[in-house]
């Protein structure tokens, strides 16, 4: 039974620690905000994105000239509500991210381990292979790959993710080198515990944190990235929206109609800042400076 | 320190919107007189007249070669250039009397020898020209004196002079004497411009050539720009650094109207947009083996709805495939109505209650308009049910393979130019009999009667042929029926009169610029 | 020697690879032959054709075949322009050099002040200024930055050529473009850089014994920090390579970047091929002249 006081001392203690890490929280609420969009999408935007009016083609949004409220940001170029389409694009756009970002981190984390404890041999292939792939830019290849295995949204993850891997593999990598030497690691062996098992309850622990770190950088890059693809036709294909898609669709129309490029881009951009911010955020959180400030701080208080 | 990063935020978007504030405004100029450049989306790929096919180096062969005949831009009609006269001998046989005096422009008298050799060497087969199957009729040329020339076919061929209209002539003596090789690289002809400098993948640039034998044309240079992307070359065409671009979307036409720099010159031409749908199964079964189905597409595509408000009227309306300029045209038989009620007791009849789902396949051309409007029609369809599932090729050279394999489909969006030719037979034999790899569909009596026309020197006759073929087109829905095409050119303001052809050439030879 | 001796492994690993990939996707797009030849070829003419090339033979003779050919320069001619895939690819190579180091240079001479500045005096407006640029300039896709600068700087103050290519003036907006592109990302690489070595023991050593600031970036910090900017370098070619593909297709630029992704367009794989080997040849070689300029530096290698 713990008294009021001690409840409130700790409520006091972790809005100091969310007020240190203010523009982390920020970009968090940026994430969520946009999560938010992505899953009740159906239910917020205002009408169907795979609906269009030609006749209502090309509305400027609601202040310019020819716009008016019913399409509060305008309409493309086949007459579907732009809005409706950039909030159910968060949706493509995450799943994307999140997805490739995914298979990047699970094939990357797992090699870096391999590479990084068990060394030698291992440590040469594997090494090699990051050396290699992250010298020449294979999204070439990978480009040449999509254009004819055909531009589906499954093929696109699967590339994305596989081109993402090297960047977590290193890290992982120079983390375990780290961490392998350190007494309790030592002592794990010295008592016996097989090296699987001292990957996982010990030294991956620690890594966690530069894991999400790098993992929630991949993501806005690799948001980016699709951008990238759907300007050279590659990426996700029409009705279906995407912020990447809708940028790449709009090149033409950026002498003529601004808005098409300019909010897709301004979605890429506050939701890459948010992911950003949020990232460094949790970076700074464990960075142990940090942690010990927030330790003490706990231990005057407590 | 962290609320400092909060303001810089605030001040780069500030920036960014000032950025965008300031590129959605307006303003320009212009340049300077002798030269005129012209933009051309494609590489062109060879200076050899005969070794493409590609349609902005038509436009370069125009300029530096004659052809034996010429199209004027303007009646459409067909008349002398290098060849001052001719008459049909027989039904197999042509005489052609040339032109006498005329030049290349490397100084080689042009001559009857000449005519033998340019078709001879497109016919071989080993030359491997991408041009021999639409001479291909032709089975042997006789020199009859030195400006005398006789062609003979194998079959009749009404179309000879249509096909001469786009065939351009190259010097026998300087082909044989410094070979493929070199002539590919260094193209000598009779025409008004001479060959000055070509930077592969960047540029070409001709001059005029003084010893025209019709006089030399009044701009002294020409300068062929390669610039891929359509906004680059709207870019440039605001900003003075080309005169002459193709293909504007129309979506862009009001920009350019508007821009004070330049125009859009607007041009009906003979090529028709149409969407093949595979009658004949040779993709597998697929609903459109049953002609209640195709007629249902025809019924539920908005077609007016499309040109109104997608190409802004920029395409004419049409029945069949049937180009308003190809000979044979019936301007009787009128089009399918809007009418998606129809379309969906179409369906029902034919046993599809619920729709079915459809992939369609189209290249990424330079049709003006195009996605807009696949996207346009997707939705309709699905208002009567039908999934249409966009397939977009990175370009044409793959969707051709898949064509010719059978693969393309059921849905595949085609235009076609008829090669230049202003016949109907240029798209009911390539379109419409089994041999043909365009083919989806076809039928006994329409290859009876395709086979008819062709062999027929009588124009009547021809006509009413053509007349039957297109009612017979039209009841059986081979396609989904859609339009001829309005070129739009964006042309600067110091141009002030260029001839476009029905045949989408400009005449660059025959421009009046501004005082 | 070492590191020679792995350079040109993983030469040859990537193009391998490469070769393979090419050699799948030219088979995968559906009979060769029938790409090759005009459309209408009679089937005689098309068997004859698939003998005198060599296809009829089996699938591993042939991609041996094709190996042994890339090896010494060949990989047949374009599948659409009658000449060599080499000679296409060479012709542009120029072009991109050109682009790519001028962007390269324009980055550098950004990030590099920017990113040591910002390590010296963390925290500080400077650095908060750096890092919000740099977070927000990866926020910005290329394309649409370039357009962006096209349409103000060409067509509204109407400073600069739109497109083309062969005065310095084409060539500013270009690089400039590749270059403000690049430098986000190197500039926080050179900043983390730059902290670590200003978190070691030496540069503690050196301010306690009391030199002054300046005395401690020029002599201590800076010719240290040289070693990772260079490897920076080698790293972001391959980057700037990628960037090229959007820059040179916006600005008609007639680089190699632009060639291979028509080439992957029409599906023209013998191109596709000598484009990727020879850029994976130009990145390879930049590396190895970057650890070649490391090992002289760097005292720790030079004294071996």
């Amino acid at each position: 039974m713990e008294s009021l006081g001690r409840i409130r001392a700790r409520l006091y203690r972790a809005l100091k620690v969310l007020w240190k890490l203010r523009m982390g929280v920020f970009g968090a609420m940026i994430v969520c905000f946009v999560c938010v969009l992505a899953i009740f999408a159906p239910c917020i935007a205002p009408y169907n994105p795979y609906e269009g009016d030609i006749t209502k083609r090309l509305m400027p949004p609601f202040w310019a000239e020819k716009g008016s409220t019913v399409h509060l940001l305008g309409t493309d170029h086949i007459g579907r509500d732009l809005l409706s389409r950039i909030i159910f694009g968060s949706r493509v756009s995450l799943v994307v991210g999140f997805v490739s970002v995914l298979i990047a981190t699970a094939i990357g984390v797992l090699l870096g381990l391999i590479a990084g404890y068990y060394g030698k041999i291992w440590d040469w292939i594997i090494s090699s292979m990051v050396n290699i792939m992250i010298t020449f830019p294979f999204v070439l290849l990978a480009l040449a790959v999509i254009a004819v295995v055909g531009p589906n949204f499954r093929n696109m993850l699967l590339v994305l993710g596989l081109t993402a891997w090297p960047v977590f593999t290193r890290v992982v990598r120079s983390e375990v080198l780290k961490w392998k030497e350190i007494d309790f690691v030592q002592a794990a062996r010295a008592m016996g515990m097989k090296g699987n098992r001292i990957i996982f309850s010990e030294i991956f622990p620690n890594l966690l944190s530069s894991v999400i770190v790098l993992s929630s950088l991949e993501v806005a890059r690799m948001i980016i990235v699709e951008a990238f693809l759907s300007f050279l036709g590659l990426g996700v294909q029409p009705p279906t929206p995407s912020w990447g898609g809708m940028l790449g669709e709009s090149r033409v129309y950026m002498l003529t109609n601004w808005w098409l490029a300019t909010f897709p881009g301004i979605a890429i951009f506050i939701t890459t800042l948010g992911i950003n911010l949020m990232g460094d955020g949790i970076r700074d959180f464990f960075d142990p400076h940090l942690r010990y400030q927030f330790l003490s701080s706990s231990v005057e208080t407590g | 320190m962290r609320k400092r990063r909060f303001h810089l935020f605030l001040l780069f978007t500030i920036v960014y919107g000032f950025m965008i504030f300031v590129a959605s405004s307006n303003v320009l100029g212009a340049e300077s007189q002798g030269k005129i450049v012209i933009a051309t989306a494609y590489d062109l790929p060879t200076m050899d007249p005969h070794m493409h096919s590609v349609r902005p180096m038509f436009v370069v062969g125009l300029h530096i070669w004659d052809n034996l005949v010429y199209r004027d831009p303007v009646t459409r009609k067909i008349g002398p250039c290098l060849a001052t006269s001719w008459k049909i001998v027989d039904d197999l046989t042509w005489e052609f009397k040339l032109r006498k005096d005329v030049k290349f422009q490397n100084g080689d008298p042009f001559t009857a020898k000449d005519v033998k050799f340019n078709f001879e060497r497109v016919l071989n087969p080993d030359q491997k020209s991408p041009q021999r199957p639409k001479h291909i009729s032709i089975k042997s040329v006789e020199v009859i004196d030195d400006y005398t020339v006789r062609l003979r076919t194998e079959k009749p061929y009404p179309v000879m002079l249509e096909r001469l209209a786009n065939f351009q002539m190259i010097s026998e003596k300087y082909t044989k004497e410094k070979g493929d090789a070199y002539v590919a690289l260094n193209p000598v002809g009779t025409g008004p411009y001479k060959f000055v400098s070509w930077k592969k993948g960047q540029e070409l640039v001709v001059e005029a050539n003084e010893n025209y034998w019709k006089g030399a044309p009044p701009i002294k240079t020409l300068v062929w720009r390669t610039i891929p992307e359509t906004t680059t070359q709207i870019a440039e065409l605001l900003a003075g650094g080309v005169d002459f671009i193709e293909s504007v979307p129309p979506d862009q036409i009001d920009l350019i109207n508007n821009s004070g720099v330049a125009r859009i010159v607007e041009v009906r031409v003979l090529p028709v947009a149409f969407i093949k749908l595979d009658g004949a199964g040779r993709g597998g079964p697929n609903p459109f083996q049953d002609k209640k189905v195709r007629q249902a597409i025809n019924y539920a595509a908005n077609i007016d709805g499309y040109i109104k408000y997608i190409m802004k009227g920029r395409a004419v309306r049409i029945a069949t495939w049937a180009s308003p300029y190809a000979f044979g045209y019936d301007s009787s038989i009128k089009p399918y109505p809007y009418d998606p009620e129809k379309a969906k007791k179409l369906l029902v009849e034919a046993g599809y209650p619920n729709g079915f789902e459809v992939r369609h396949v189209n290249s990424h051309q330079r049709i003006p308009g195009q996605r807009q409007f696949i996207e346009a029609l997707q939705q309709d369809l699905a208002k009567v049910g039908i999934l249409m599932k966009i397939q977009e090729f990175t370009d044409e050279g793959p969707l051709f393979t898949q064509i010719r394999e059978g693969k393309a489909g059921p849905m595949y969006q085609m235009s076609w130019g008829y090669s230049g030719t202003h016949d109907l037979d240029a798209i009911f034999y390539e379109h419409c009999t089994p041999q043909s790899f365009w083919a989806y569909w076809w039928s006994d009596e329409t290859t009876k009667l395709i086979e008819q026309a062709r062999a027929s020197m009588d124009p009547e006759f021809r006509k009413k042929i053509y007349s039957k073929l297109q009612q017979i087109i039209k009841d059986e829905a081979p396609v989904l029926f859609m339009w001829q095409y309005v070129m739009t050119y964006g042309v600067a303001n110091r141009i002030a009169e260029i001839k476009i052809g029905s045949d989408e050439i400009p005449r660059f030879f025959d421009v009046k610029m501004k005082k | 020697m070492v590191r020679i001796g792995q350079r040109l492994i993983q030469v040859g690993i990537i193009c391998i690879g490469i070769s393979f990939v090419s050699f799948v996707l030219l088979h995968l797009t559906g009979d060769p032959v029938t790409v090759m030849l005009p459309l209408d070829a009679p089937e005689q003419e098309i068997a004859q054709f698939r003998h005198k090339m060599g296809f009829d033979r089996p699938i591993v003779v042939q991609f041996l075949a094709y190996l042994k050919n890339a090896v010494r320069g060949d990989f047949g001619n374009s599948l659409f322009l009658e000449r060599p895939a080499v000679s296409l690819v060479l012709e542009r190579f120029p072009a991109s050099l050109i682009l790519i180091s001028t962007g390269l240079s324009i980055a550098l001479i950004i990030a590099i002040p920017l990113g040591i500045l910002s390590a010296f005096k963390s925290h500080s407006f400077i650095d908060n200024f750096s890092t919000s640029f740099a977070v927000m300039g990866q926020a910005m896709p290329l394309f649409w930055f370039a357009i962006m600068m096209m349409i103000i700087f060409c067509i509204q103050l109407r400073w600069l050529p739109v497109s083309g290519y062969g005065t310095w003036k084409h060539l500013i907006l270009p690089s400039f473009c590749m270059g403000i592109w690049q430098s986000p990302p190197t500039m926080r690489l050179i900043r983390s850089g730059m902290l670590d070595i200003l978190s070691q023991d030496y540069i503690r050593t050196a301010r306690a014994k009391g030199l002054s600031e300046g005395k401690v970036v020029v002599k201590h910090a800076f010719k240290n920090a040289l070693i990772p900017v260079v490897n920076l370098v080698g790293l972001q070619f391959g980057f700037l390579v990628g960037g090229a593909v959007v820059t040179e297709t916006v600005f008609s630029w007639p680089g190699v970047a632009s060639l291979l992704l028509n080439a992957i367009r029409t599906y023209d794989f013998p191109v596709v091929q000598a484009a990727l080997f020879l850029l994976a040849l130009l990145i390879i070689s930049v590396n190895l002249i970057v650890d070649v300029i490391v090992a002289l530096i760097d005292p720790r290698i030079r004294d071996r």
